[in-house]
């Protein structure tokens, strides 16, 4: 290779590296930045990590069943104003509050802890009744469909007594019925504000259809066996207006009609569905949902609630896909194995 | 030889060059960067561009499509927009407020002027954009349609558009549209009641044969991998140890899902019932198990601007197949895949703090047929101490 033909090659090879890194459009090189506040709880006089307890678990079943974190007497909320400690109080707002835990443990799940973590301060179950008898909300009966003592919701019954009239139905606020909420102190001594939560929820939740019966989007949450959604607010109040997260419910991990949205089964077959009798609702799932919290200084309130379900619809878009058979005729009021959740326990980590 | 050599490094060279500059004169558009967009050295202008999480809803109402772009005057007299590709994000919601299913409360419009109304985003939001094969409509003619500088009409071994992946919503405009002034007359025709008129993002499996990146001779093969969205990210705007945390609420379409939601005879004009000829598929169905829905979440490094990304001919995937050029830093965090056929919403954690070069999120279709609702990003506080 000559000398001309070198220095052709280095020209050449220098004018391509400079077109790579002055042409305008194409590509352009990254650097980091320096580290970017993200909220307004970042200034210099909050702490971004806090020390103390870093997770605790609530065993979502009375004093009936070992290592519970709720009480076995219980009496049925009552609309009452908002604690002093809590977000939203003003002294006169009131909120609907559910069972309050009270026992709490390390994630083993049985080592109890000795007090509640000072950043929770509440955790709360929604109940529509003190016994499970033919009820929506409350701890289970221990029938074969209704595990005993854990909190679960059986919809069947979730559109008739307390929940007549479309009450059980939610929407995330400090007056909804049925639910889990978590309340926190966001002082950033307790919780720091680039901290997050990791919350883990052991469950079942089981349907008649695994989807939705639907006709596209503008029905298709109203047509849901069960929708459950994750809220979040500043404030218990009715007045605050809560803030969708995302879904909880669906999906469902089982479906007692045999064939996702089939109608195979005859009506009073379901859940015991087949000759074996052997269907036993959903097994047991764990999900992990990690809040944001580093996002949002006055994410205080998250709440897991009940929404709607089909039992909650009129009878005609409460059928299943065949249009004659109804919720009634495939589930008691007292299985929510056979349609409905049942919670097992609840985590809660900072991360 | 090692003259031959030093040619074939010469040659190496100018199709190195050559490659460089087609690639931009080819698919870069000269945009001016739009108003809502963000450059490294963006500063804050309006208060939104602060919020700390950023809500998504794939509607065509909050997306750019095709039908934007309709030269029917009668549907839009003037379009004036500094957007000329269907599939890119038009509207910003705030991540708390009201979802999809509701009233979601939509950033401010940062230009009133534009005929899309954008709205401010984010300023570590650089684009969103979904893969659209619905760039034109076949029997029109060229060029009557703006958007036609950012579709492959006219060129050379590319399939004709699809309604593959698309916005669900029944075109209201091609029975006005002029009538086709080409010659042949492009087969198939397009039909217009083959949607169910959700207006979501819609991927329909069995109409993606050919729109795939993958040139192959099984018809199945050259399905995959289009229909998936890009969320393209300004680093310099987040923290060196800030990840971001991704919730996606979407609806698998298979044969769990079809029977009960989206039968014929709720479709919009009676839409399709099916009877499928797609290898694999059952009659009467229109998602199978075969067609089970698999989706992928990768993270990527484009180094690209907001002008060169605008700029980029749909459907964006084929420009993107390059993995020396656009690598893959994180390779399948994620995958959003739902046997149940159900509507949901799944987490997942970005751990982009792992690569500064990291600017792109991309979810990536394999296959099967889905309804993309909503996507929201958090952002988790920046862990640098």
């Amino acid at each position: 290779m000559s000398f001309f033909n070198k220095n052709a090659v280095h020209i050449l090879t220098g004018l391509l590296l400079l077109v790579l890194a002055t042409a305008p459009g194409c590509r352009t090189t990254l650097t980091e930045s320096s580290s970017t506040a993200t909220s307004a709880s970042t200034a210099s006089t909050s702490l971004r990590f806090a020390d103390g307890v870093k997770a605790v678990r609530i065993n979502t079943h009375n004093h009936s069943a070992s290592n519970p974190s709720f009480p076995s007497s219980v009496t049925l909320p009552a609309s009452t104003p908002i604690p002093t400690s809590f977000p939203g109080a003003d002294g006169t707002e009131t909120y609907l509050p559910g069972i309050s835990a009270d026992h709490f443990y390390e994630m083993n799940g049985t080592t109890g802890l000795s007090s509640k973590p000072d950043w929770l301060l509440d955790f709360q179950l929604g109940v529509t009744a003190t016994s499970a008898t033919g009820e929506c909300a409350a701890f289970g009966g221990g029938s074969t469909l209704d595990p005993a003592n854990f909190y679960r919701v059986a919809e069947k019954a979730c559109a008739t007594g307390d929940c007549a009239g479309n009450a059980c139905m939610g929407t995330g606020s400090g007056t909804d019925k049925v639910f889990f909420r978590i309340v926190l102190d966001r002082d950033t001594t307790k919780i720091g504000s680039a901290e997050n939560l990791l919350i883990q929820v052991e469950y079942q939740a089981s349907a008649l259809h695994l989807n939705s019966d639907a006709n596209g989007l503008s029905d298709v949450e109203d047509s849901l066996d069960q929708l459950w959604k994750i809220h979040w607010s500043d404030s218990l109040a009715s007045t605050a207006t809560p803030k969708t997260f995302g879904m909880f419910v669906p999906p469902n991990y089982s479906a007692c009609l045999s064939s996702g949205n089939g109608t195979a089964n005859a009506p009073g077959s379901c859940p015991n569905n087949g000759a074996s009798n052997s269907y036993r609702g959903s097994p047991v799932k764990v999900r992990q949902f990690m809040i944001p919290l580093a996002a949002y200084p006055d994410m205080k309130v998250i709440q897991f609630t009940r929404v709607k379900g089909r039992v909650d619809q009129t009878a005609a878009a409460g059928a299943i896909s065949d249009g004659s058979a109804y919720i009634d005729d495939f589930c008691e009021d007292d299985e929510p194995l056979c349609l409905g959740v049942v919670i097992r326990s609840v985590s809660i980590m900072r991360i | 030889m090692k003259r031959n050599g030093f040619f074939i490094q010469q040659y190496a060279i100018l199709m190195m060059v050559g490659f460089f500059l087609t690639s931009c004169t080819g698919t870069y558009q000269s945009l001016p960067p739009s108003s809502t967009g963000t450059t490294s050295s963006t500063a804050v202008t309006h208060s939104d561009q602060s919020a700390p999480a950023v809500r998504i809803i794939f509607h065509k109402d909050h997306f750019s499509d095709v039908d934007d772009y309709n030269p029917d005057t009668a549907y839009h007299a003037t379009i004036s927009t500094k957007k000329i590709c269907p599939g890119d994000l038009m509207r910003t919601a705030f991540a708390n407020g009201d979802d999809y299913s509701g009233t979601a409360t939509l950033m401010t419009t940062s230009d009133s002027t534009d005929t899309f109304l954008p709205t401010y985003r984010p300023l570590f939001l650089k684009n969103v954009s979904v893969d659209i094969t619905n760039t034109y409509f076949p029997t029109v003619e060229a060029d009557r349609f703006i958007s036609d500088a950012c579709s492959h009409r006219g060129i050379d071994n590319t399939p004709i558009a699809s309604k593959c992946a698309d916005f669900d919503r029944v075109p209201y405009s091609l029975a006005s549209l002029p009538a086709a002034a080409i010659t042949p007359t492009p087969s198939p025709t397009p039909t217009t009641n083959e949607n169910y008129n959700t207006g979501f993002y819609r991927v329909r499996d069995d109409w993606c044969i050919g729109q795939g990146p993958i040139v192959h001779p099984d018809p199945e093969s050259t399905k995959e991998g289009v229909g998936g969205v890009s969320i393209d990210i300004d680093r310099t705007q987040l923290g060196a140890k800030e990840d971001l945390l991704m919730l996606v609420t979407y609806h698998a379409l298979n044969e769990n899902s079809e029977a009960g939601n989206w039968p014929a005879s709720r479709a919009v004009d009676g839409a399709p019932s099916l009877t499928p000829t797609t290898p694999g598929t059952v009659a009467g169905t229109d998602h199978t198990e075969s067609d089970h829905t698999i989706l992928k979440v990768n993270l990527i490094g484009t180094g690209e601007t907001l002008a060169g990304l605008l700029g980029v001919r749909q459907p964006r995937v084929w420009a993107y197949t390059n993995a020396a050029s656009y690598p893959v830093y994180l390779k399948e965090i994620a995958t959003l895949e739902d046997p149940f056929g159900s509507l949901r919403t799944e987490q997942v954690y970005l751990p982009i703090s792992q690569n500064a070069f990291i600017d792109r999120i991309r979810i990536d279709r394999v296959r099967g047929s889905y309804h993309l609702f909503q996507i929201d990003l958090y952002r988790l506080g920046n862990r640098s101490e």
